[in-house]
């Protein structure tokens, strides 16, 4: 066996070693005796044996051994807690991901083990549980859900939600387009908005923590808050930092993909805050749009080198020529390496982008940026369902500030009446008289089609709120025209008490023009100056000022109004430009009428507090009327008050629908036609106690809105979506939303729609779109979907909570039903309709539902005695009768054809005239 | 959270696995195959039995477990076992199967690259480069093991057995001097080839 060479070399080493170092090279030269490849194997041996913290050493097969027993590795099937392992996914630097099956609520989730090296540090541990739990409570369909940091036996894991679906890293390989980019960089941007609301940074922001979904590319942002203490590799510097890692691998290629996106405090080793991910994020927008990192280099001390310098990255369009100039400026501000000039706030810069992707779908706002004479490429792919505007809500910082008014209603209720007390404190008498129009005569483009007015500015202490109210006269009376889109006050609310620049809030707003101004008194006058300013290049179209006693506001708010209308080219219905009747003589009616719109505005269908909310309400339009008794818009919103109360708070004391016609009638008898009266009489029309007239309630509506086409009608989306024009709703509410993305009542209409056509996936998307999804859904979804135990679940703990919710009982009767207790089902949906009046606007589902069950047990005169109920209140879903699978077993049943063939003439004759 | 019963340790029937043992150490590869999953899963439940005893961050002892598992596995009375050093050797062999097993099937899974799900953090981690070290390792003894099998044994002992150069030279039935003369060599051959590699 022994190979002469190798004994040879044995004893060369053997002989070297045991030979002080110095003298080793002579020893070798002199018995290799020339054979310098045999000496130079001897060599490199020694120097192997110098080595120190080889893998091969004593404790290696510990290391080993660790690897195979402690790192944790499961087979299928195995059971972990209440997982079932099905296969492994991938491995990462705290440890193993495999795909699970939760046993107990089967479905499919993600789960990552931690590897021992990991849990071994306790201290590291205690803050990754830490961090973990507090990005546990983040629920968002754009953040991936953790399910549960648990440990069984010895194992920690995290449950997540399963997607599947790639990385962002592997879609940037096939390249992305810009509407893409946009989309995933806002769906980003909308994840960090709600971490960083609740103080959770996510600090490692990259394509590789970025799922998108396969099915709907859906975005999901992983690991929140757990880069902090992962073993991220972080620059070795001192970390001012105490939650920073402190070691820093620079492995080649180990380091590079993490140090491309890091800011520059972070590659710093300072304090990071939510502007790193912002960084991050426009590091990865650049990167979708321009194809390559803004920070290109060969080795991670080169890339941190470009981060750190001072010279900003190249700009976007060296290497997409077609990019539009306003993305381009998003990507500089967020990329500014001083982070006090980047966005402060996630939310400014989720509202630029979605701003700026509306606009590029030819939504109403900025026109396409122009370079070198083209359109930007990007042209008007608008999808049929805008995925943004509801993605998380608050959709835009306007909505953002009215969720905040909503979630102090007292407080907004306090604000209002401080503008008001302000307005009537500097009112008296009137008179008025026009300064010249100063500058620019240059024509007013007839691009601009939407317009902000921001609260008046006031250069006296203490006065900033008349401004306000100033505004939302000049909103009140340019929403009247229809060529205009006007941003309601709720919108530009936010604007009184801020510095922001009249352009920036155009943009955030996404409108043609703004109009800005100021309020100072002198002596006993007020100087009022507007400015109307281009967006896209902020040039002023016009200005004006006008000086008049400090108390003839309203005489101020006709008069920059009507300017305003005449510099647009637009054509003010000459029946609205001289209305005795549409502004108060008195100021205190107009208060109170302001106020008593704010609350309406906050008007809720059955719950508790909605009838006290609403008695605040009548009282206050009341009061108005009291005040002036020919104040015609206060009559109005009263009727209006009396009908929704009729209909859907109180539903079984008819009085209210007396009231309600009275208020009618005496607006109309004071003069213009207002386009409250007509939707107060829409909605009575559409009641019980009018008979459910579907289409005369639907020509009031449709006025009311030709009337006011800058109010968001969502009356109008929900009475088209019962009678069967599910598509016509739907393109009145993607109207509504455009002009006010902020309205409570849209946003739930966005739910209702889906509900109404039973469709329980659309209603899903819609649901998490609009925000935190509860575990446990709605019985009806679970149903819908057959899911029959989750609805069980889902009716009982709601049961508790309301256990003579009418619809939940219904919803119950229903089940039954659908698991074959037949009887049961007739029996309890019959005792649940004796307690409903019939004057219940939500009669109508409950009659369908026992439609349904009786279809169901096949009785089809019993369906179809509850199916005509239903179409005759107020829910002629023909469409839906057609479809809804519960109602097959009695199809072919005589009855139920005659009922159809009758439905089908009464809704094709409401689609010729109503459909879109 | 609901808390979950313990599962019950899970206990291979031992005369199985001693039939197998026997049955490879004569020669017959196939019991291998049987016996790796057996002895795999065996090791698993032992180490995290160990790291429920004795809390996270303790480090665990490998050769402990090793004895432990054959403890368990091996059906004591049937055992006809030439020597102890016979045991010892069929265990580091074993051992080294399913370590060199599980490290090759790890480079495997992180060159397929097919992930759906991302993994937490793309840093290459210690297990990683172990399991890369492992299966090179595992090639380089290959070759050193063509040309002196001693070594190979050796190293395959102290390495993947976990046993002492006195444990070691007790097995192979040479002088502690000798097994220390060799590990030196093949260890300075194998860092060697390793870095070659």
């Amino acid at each position: 066996m022994p190979d002469p060479h190798w004994e040879k070399l044995k004893e060369m080493f053997h002989a070297a070693l045991a030979l002080p170092p110095q003298e080793r090279a002579a020893y070798l030269e002199q018995a290799s005796d020339g054979d310098s490849e045999l000496r130079q194997a001897v060599e490199a041996l020694l120097k192997s044996h110098e080595e120190t913290n080889s893998f091969v050493d004593t404790p290696g097969y510990q290391a080993v051994a660790e690897m195979l027993l402690a790192d944790n590795d499961f087979k299928a099937n195995e059971s972990v807690a209440h997982y079932r392992i099905i296969s492994l996914l991938g491995e990462g630097g705290m440890g193993r991901v495999y795909l699970a099956e939760d046993t107990n609520l089967h479905r499919r989730v993600a789960l990552k083990f931690l590897s021992r090296n990991f849990t071994q540090d306790q201290e590291r541990l205690r803050r990754f549980e830490q961090e973990a739990r507090a990005a546990s409570a983040l629920n968002h369909p754009n953040i991936l859900t953790i399910h549960e940091i648990g440990d069984s036996a010895s194992h920690r894991y995290i449950a997540t939600e399963f997607i599947e679906g790639e990385t962002l890293r592997e879609r940037l390989r096939a390249g992305v387009d810009l509407d893409d980019a946009l989309e995933i960089a806002i769906q980003i941007a909308s994840a960090l908005v709600a971490a960083h609301r609740v103080g959770i940074v996510h600090r490692d922001i990259k394509p590789e923590n970025v799922m998108i979904r396969r099915d709907d590319d859906l975005v999901k942002v992983l690991d929140f808050g757990l880069a902090k203490v992962s073993p991220t590799p972080a620059p070795g510097s001192e970390n001012a930092d105490p939650d920073a890692p402190t070691q820093f691998k620079t492995g080649p290629g180990v380091v590079m993909g993490t140090v491309a996106y890091m800011s520059p405090e972070q590659t710093r080793g300072e304090t990071v805050d939510a502007r790193t991910d912002i960084w991050s994020l426009a590091v990865i927008l650049y990167e979708m749009i321009a194809g390559t990192s803004p920070f290109i280099a060969g080795s991670s001390n080169e890339i941190i080198s470009a981060i750190l310098a001072k010279t900003p990255s190249p700009r976007l369009s060296r290497y997409a020529p077609q990019v539009p100039i306003r993305l381009e400026e998003i990507v500089e501000k967020a990329l500014s390496k001083n982070k006090q000039e980047r966005y402060q706030t996630s939310q400014d810069l989720l509202i630029d982008l979605r701003r700026l992707k509306q606009s590029l779908q030819g939504g109403p706002g900025i026109e396409l940026s122009e370079r070198d004479g083209t359109t930007s490429s990007s042209g008007n792919r608008s999808k049929s369902t805008d995925p943004l505007i509801a993605t998380t809500r608050p959709a835009s910082s306007a909505e953002y500030i009215a969720q905040q008014v909503k979630a102090h209603k007292r407080g907004a209720v306090v604000m209002m009446a401080m503008v008001l007390l302000v307005l009537v404190g500097s009112l008296v008498i009137y008179q008025w008289r026009t300064k010249h129009a100063a500058a620019s005569a240059a024509t007013v483009p007839s691009q601009i089609k939407s317009l902000a007015v921001l609260p008046l500015k006031s250069f006296d202490n203490g006065e900033s709120l008349l401004g306000l109210g100033i505004a939302d006269a000049i909103i009140k009376k340019t929403s009247q025209t229809g060529e205009l889109t006007v941003r309601p006050t709720s919108a530009v609310l936010r604007y009184a008490k801020t510095e922001t620049d009249s352009l920036e809030a155009a943009k955030q707003l996404s409108v043609d023009a703004v109009l800005e101004g100021t309020t100072q008194r002198v002596g006993d006058r007020l100087r009022v100056s507007v400015n109307l300013l281009r967006t896209r290049d902020g040039a002023s179209l016009w200005t004006d000022s006008f000086d008049m006693p400090a108390a003839d506001i309203f005489a101020i708010q006709d008069k920059i109004s009507q300017q305003v209308a005449t510099r647009l080219q637009l054509h003010l219905d000459s029946s609205h430009q001289s209305e005795p009747n549409r502004y108060p003589t008195n100021t205190i009616a107009y208060q109170l009428y302001i106020r008593g719109t704010f609350n309406l505005d906050e008007r809720g269908y059955d719950e508790v507090g909605s009838m006290r909310q609403m008695a605040m309400t009548i009282d206050l339009f009341q009061q108005a009327i009291k005040v002036d008794p020919n104040y015609a818009p206060a009559h109005a919103q009263l009727a209006f008050a009396y009908a929704w109360t009729a209909l859907f708070i109180e539903p079984g004391k008819p009085n209210w629908t007396e009231l309600a016609r009275e208020e009618i009638k005496r607006s109309q008898e004071l003069g213009p036609d207002i386009a409250e009266t007509h939707l107060a009489k829409g909605m009575l029309l559409w009641s019980a106690y009018e008979g459910y007239k579907n289409e005369e309630a639907l020509r009031e509506l449709f006025l009311a809105k030709q009337l006011n086409p800058n109010s968001t009608h969502g009356e109008l989306v929900g009475v088209l979506a019962h009678v069967g024009l599910d598509d016509r709703a739907t393109q009145e509410l993607q109207r509504g939303l455009q002009i006010d993305p902020t309205s409570q009542s849209l946003a739930d209409l966005t739910m209702i729609l889906p509900y109404l056509r039973a469709d329980a996936d659309a209603w899903l998307g819609e649901r998490q779109k609009y925000g935190d999804v509860p575990t446990l859904l709605p019985p009806w979804y679970y149903i819908k979907k057959g899911r029959f135990n989750d609805a069980q679940k889902s009716l009982e703990q709601r049961l508790t909570k309301a256990p003579n919710d009418s619809g939940l009982l219904s919803e119950q009767a229903l089940l039954l039903a659908l698991r074959g207790d037949s009887n049961e089902a007739e029996e309890r949906s019959m005792r649940i309709l004796a307690n409903i009046p019939l004057a219940s606007e939500s009669r109508h589902h409950i009659t369908y539902n026992a439609a349904c069950i009786y279809a169901l047990g096949g009785k089809s005169e019993e369906a179809v005695k509850w199916l005509t109920e239903t179409a005759n209140t107020g829910f002629p879903n023909y469409p839906l009768f057609e479809r809804d699978p519960y109602l097959n077993r009695i199809r072919t049943s005589p009855q139920f054809i005659q009922f159809m063939t009758e439905q089908k003439v009464q809704w094709e004759k409401l689609r010729a005239e109503f459909g879109s | 959270m609901r808390k979950m019963p313990r599962e019950p340790l899970k206990t291979t029937a031992p005369h199985q696995v001693t039939r197998l043992l026997q049955e490879w150490s004569e020669g017959d590869e196939t019991a291998l195959a049987k016996l790796m999953p057996l002895v795999h899963d065996e090791l698993h439940q032992l180490a995290h039995q160990h790291m429920r005893r004795e809390n996270a961050g303790h480090v665990l002892q490998t050769s402990a477990l090793i004895n432990e598992a054959y403890l368990r596995l091996v059906d004591q009375p049937q055992i006809r076992w030439q020597s102890r050093a016979h045991f010892f050797g069929i265990a580091a062999r074993l051992m080294r199967h399913i370590l060199v097993d599980d490290a090759r099937k790890r480079n495997a899974a992180k060159r397929g690259g097919s992930f759906i799900q991302v993994p937490l953090d793309e840093a290459s981690t210690v297990i990683h480069e172990q399991a890369a070290n492992v299966a090179a390792l595992d090639d380089a003894l290959q070759r050193l093991e063509a040309i002196d099998e001693r070594q190979g044994k050796i190293v395959e002992l102290r390495f993947f057995g976990g046993l002492s150069i006195e444990e070691t030279a007790e097995v192979l039935k040479v002088s502690p001097g000798t097994v220390m003369r060799d590990w030196t060599f093949a260890r300075a051959w194998l860092r060697n080839e390793m870095s070659c590699a």
